[in-house]
């Protein structure tokens, strides 16, 4: 299953999924692939890891490759299958990948799309991936979440996050072959009851996460959500990765 | 050094030079592309065969093991072969059957369960014996066939431009008597499906990231050779001037026959178009 954490800039995207990612790595019996999507690095950051390499440079080693002369597509689908591994950080049972932020402006068609299958395929190695998308429809847009199973859309408690949830999940249908959505809300103050009661959205909601101390001082100390205890956050975190049926 | 140490050196640098003329006395029976190099390999398998920790196998159906696709995580390897700063190497070549010791699987060093680190070095030289009508179809055949090898608890990941190999095996496996005679068998056993093949013998590496490097440098000239066939077969460009692997051309016969009938199809092309 292919889970992309989808929402509004600064709605908390990057912490949800850093806890999800926790979550899984206590998992035993299931691999995970992590995948850093933010051409910043956020979410690598947030689990207190410096990726080597990120799959912009791998996708620029494929292109120094082609050039080199690289041209069977079979030697070139391995290559990129190899290349890949040295691209992942793994912990425990959690395999991560940052996409990283591309430099050279080429049109690299063929590379793009056997890297983006070989993405793919990969993910299909794991028991469940998590992709921590880029802010806002850009992503949707270009189909770069198109495998997607499930969109996890992060709204804050404003009516401009939640406009943008939705809007994600409207272009989401028709770009990515998702069969599932769910909206979460995050970091609510009390008392939330009344904004949920007078939210419509066509959107299935799946929590509210509390505002938290433990998460806001592991978020400013920059330590790894890797190490969180348990806490509120944490705990209605993995209610609703059990709900939607990922741990 | 003393001179009884540099006498046993003079006997040993007389005794390497003999091996390798009598290796190329009995294995260059016909011309191929790869005869060269696959002398250089022999003597190379030769030397290996002197350490106390080579061993010869057979291919058979004795060590089969289960086909699966793995993706085998730090967490869960006991062994990785092939880690770029350890040491790797893989190559894939053939040449006439009468070369070639079918069915064998020849492993210098320590066997899964014997090794000591967990990054080791892995050299893992194919070969393959066979009769074809055309070299690029069929090298793309051998690589399919290779490529195509996937056992349980064993990941293999490769990048063909730089001859490497880095392959994990689980714990699993192991426990489960995994060993590389059997990795060795999938491979035989893969190549031998090709249509032309009729031989196949694997030798595989993992004593020192030295004796690794010592095939790898072989395996590069394999490489040239390739990469010229592969730009041939590829491009139609016959302008020897301006090419890249020239020196390569002049170097082995077999290309300049495969290079003139590539010139001849191609003319006879223009030929009954017009």
């Amino acid at each position: 299953m292919i889970v992309a954490v989808c929402g509004k800039g600064g709605v908390g995207k990057t912490t949800i999924a850093a806890i999800a990612a926790k979550e899984f790595s206590q998992k035993e019996g299931i691999k995970a692939l992590i995948v850093d999507a933010d051409p910043a690095g956020g979410l690598c950051m947030a689990l207190g890891i410096t990726p080597e390499k990120t799959i912009n440079d791998v996708r620029e080693e494929i292109i120094r490759e082609v050039k080199a002369g690289l041209r069977d597509e079979r030697d070139l689908a391995v290559s990129i299958d190899y290349l890949l591994s040295t691209a992942i950080h793994e912990y425990k049972n959690l395999a991560i990948l940052s996409i990283g932020r591309p430099e050279d402006e080429g049109c690299y068609c063929k590379v793009n799309v056997i890297l983006k299958d070989a993405i793919e395929g990969l993910a299909g190695n794991f028991d469940l991936a998590i992709i921590d998308a880029e802010a806002g429809i850009e992503q949707v847009n270009r189909k770069v979440l198109s495998p997607i199973d499930y969109m996890l859309l992060i709204t804050d408690m404003s009516v401009k996050g939640l406009r943008v949830a939705e809007t994600i999940f409207t272009v989401g249908k028709r770009m990515t072959a998702m069969r599932g959505a769910g909206l979460v809300f995050n970091r609510a103050s009390n008392p939330i009851d009344s904004f949920l009661t007078n939210i419509q959205s066509s959107i299935q909601v799946l929590g509210v996460i509390p505002e938290d101390e433990t998460v806001k001082r592991f978020d400013e100390e920059g330590r790894s959500f890797l190490d969180i205890p348990p806490c509120p956050a944490q705990k209605v975190i993995s209610s609703i990765l059990k709900r939607i049926g990922l741990v | 050094m003393n001179p009884q140490d540099s006498r046993q050196g003079n006997v040993r640098a007389i005794f390497e030079a003999r091996l390798v003329e009598n290796v190329r006395d009995r294995r260059v029976a016909k011309l191929g592309v790869f005869d060269d190099v696959l002398n250089q390999i022999f003597a190379i398998k030769e030397e290996l065969k002197r350490y106390p920790d080579f061993r010869v196998s057979k291919s058979g159906p004795e060590l089969f093991w289960e086909e699966e696709s793995t993706l085998i995580l730090e967490e869960e390897t006991a062994v990785e072969l092939g880690d770029p700063r350890a040491g790797s190497l893989m190559t894939l070549l053939w040449g006439d059957p009468s070369l070639i010791e079918d069915g064998t699987i020849a492993l210098a060093g320590p066997d899964l369960s014997e090794c000591t680190q967990r990054k080791i070095p892995f050299g893992l030289v194919i070969l393959a014996g066979a009769q074809f009508p055309d070299e690029y179809e069929f090298f793309r055949n051998l690589k399919d066939a290779f490529y195509a090898v996937k056992l349980k608890g064993f990941m293999a990941r490769m990048l063909p431009s730089r001859n490497t190999i880095w392959c994990r095996v689980s714990k699993d496996a192991i426990l489960q008597g995994f060993t590389l005679f059997h990795l060795g068998n999938a491979v035989i056993d893969s190549i031998k499906k090709v249509p032309g093949v009729s031989a196949a013998q694997v030798i595989m590496v993992t004593s020192t990231k030295e004796q690794v490097e010592k095939l790898k440098t072989v395996a590069e000239g394999a490489k040239r050779i390739v990469d010229a066939m592969v730009k041939m077969y590829s491009e139609l460009n016959f302008d020897c001037e301006s090419c890249d692997y020239r020196d390569v051309c002049e170097t082995v016969n077999e290309l300049k026959r495969i290079r003139d009938r590539l010139r001849k199809k191609v003319g006879d092309r223009q030929e009954d178009r017009r």
